[in-house]
């Protein structure tokens, strides 16, 4: 019943089936023939791993990494589908349903989230040192930048080393100043 | 198109890579600043007239190429008005930001942090004493520029001087013949000035 608690006997009947399907998903069984042998819907099947990935290790004792690297790609296939979903409902609310587009999207971001956590994108951010180390330089006028480098170079040297010198009057012409 | 993930090797490059177009003169004044940046004590003093890009141009492209040239560098931009760093100086340094993921551009403390510890720091003072105590260090060089500098209170100009610097960039529209940027000019051997007009 919606709104209330599940007894205590409805609780353990949950655990039990969702043992079961752990087993059975441990064992190598597709969600299909659990679903068939448990009398369940492959949606019920599911919920029961969703629940489970909710609720316990990640990397329960009787399934293997193997096992839980497939569950986690279900998790994340259903989540991705959710995410559709949401997504595409939130391109065909209107701008008035304000409430009902802040919904969706707090849905959407919450799912977004989820998967990320999924995949332990929030465990380990990238160091950001590298980013700087890879500054992509895209240099369009790379033979004018040679020709200016040559034509300005000797007069800067000389300015800097050397003697006082004057830099271009009028934006052309190296030339002497004060 | 040459595109690679080599840094830039010269100023011009680094200017080119962040799609801006320079004049003669502002070619000039950046590598002048560049080659200065290995030297210590170095002055520059630079004149020119009001809306040529000397905020925009000089003083951003420099100071974001010091951070770039010098991943642990610091640069400390100072002016008469906080306004004229706000409004110029910092806008031109945040335009650019998209092409430095890994710099943390901070924009109510007008700072820019480097992920390898450098930083860029605009500030305006009128106590000399908070003009002091920036020092570079080996790998740490330090770029002071000074916009506006014609306007700059004296007293902040020669606290600035008792800072280790690596280049003392003073830039300026044309004023009368004085104050610190004039003297500099006149009376320190080392001081190299552009005068633009």
């Amino acid at each position: 019943m919606r709104g209330k608690r599940p007894s205590l006997k409805r609780k353990v009947q949950t655990q039990l089936k969702r043992d079961q399907v752990l087993k059975l998903f441990s064992e190598g069984e597709n969600i299909a023939n659990i679903a068939r042998e448990l009398r369940l819907t492959d949606r019920s099947v599911r919920n029961h791993l969703h629940a489970y990935l909710e609720t316990q290790s990640l990397y329960p004792s009787s399934i293997t990494a193997e096992r839980v690297a497939e569950l986690r790609q279900l998790e994340a296939e259903h989540l991705t589908r959710i995410r559709q979903k949401l997504c595409e409902s939130l391109e065909v609310t209107s701008a008035q349903d304000a409430i009902v587009r802040a919904k969706l999207a707090d849905a959407c971001i919450r799912t977004a989230e989820r998967l990320a956590r999924l995949y332990g994108l929030d465990a380990a951010p990238q160091p950001t040192v590298l980013q700087q180390n890879n500054f992509v330089l895209t240099v369009e006028k790379q033979r004018e930048i040679k020709a200016d480098m040559e034509r300005l170079m000797p007069e800067v040297r000389r300015l800097v080393y050397g003697e006082q010198g004057g830099g271009p009057t009028n934006g052309h012409e190296p030339a002497g100043t004060g | 198109m040459d595109t690679s993930l080599r840094a830039p090797d010269s100023v011009l490059e680094f200017v080119s890579s962040l799609a801006v177009s320079l004049y003669d003169w502002q070619k000039w004044i950046l590598l002048t600043i560049d080659e200065c940046a290995t030297l210590v004590r170095k002055k520059i003093a630079v004149r020119a007239p009001n809306g040529v890009g000397k905020s925009e141009r000089i003083v951003a492209l420099s100071a974001l190429r010091w951070l770039q040239r010098f991943p642990r560098g610091r640069v400390v931009i100072t002016s008469y008005d906080g306004r004229q760093l706000a409004d110029q100086v910092w806008r031109a340094l945040r335009v650019q930001a998209a092409r430095f993921p890994a710099w943390k551009f901070r924009d109510h403390e007008q700072t820019i942090d480097t992920a390898q510890g450098g930083r860029l720091r605009c500030f305006t003072t009128d106590d000399p004493g908070r003009a002091e105590g920036f020092h570079a260090d080996t790998d740490c060089p330090l770029l002071i520029i000074v916009d506006e500098a014609k306007s700059v209170d004296p007293e902040i100009i020669k606290a600035i001087d008792r800072c280790s610097y690596n280049v003392l960039l003073y830039i300026s529209s044309p004023g009368w013949k004085q104050g610190p940027r004039t003297r500099s000019r006149t009376s320190n051997a080392i001081t190299q000035t552009i005068h633009l007009s």
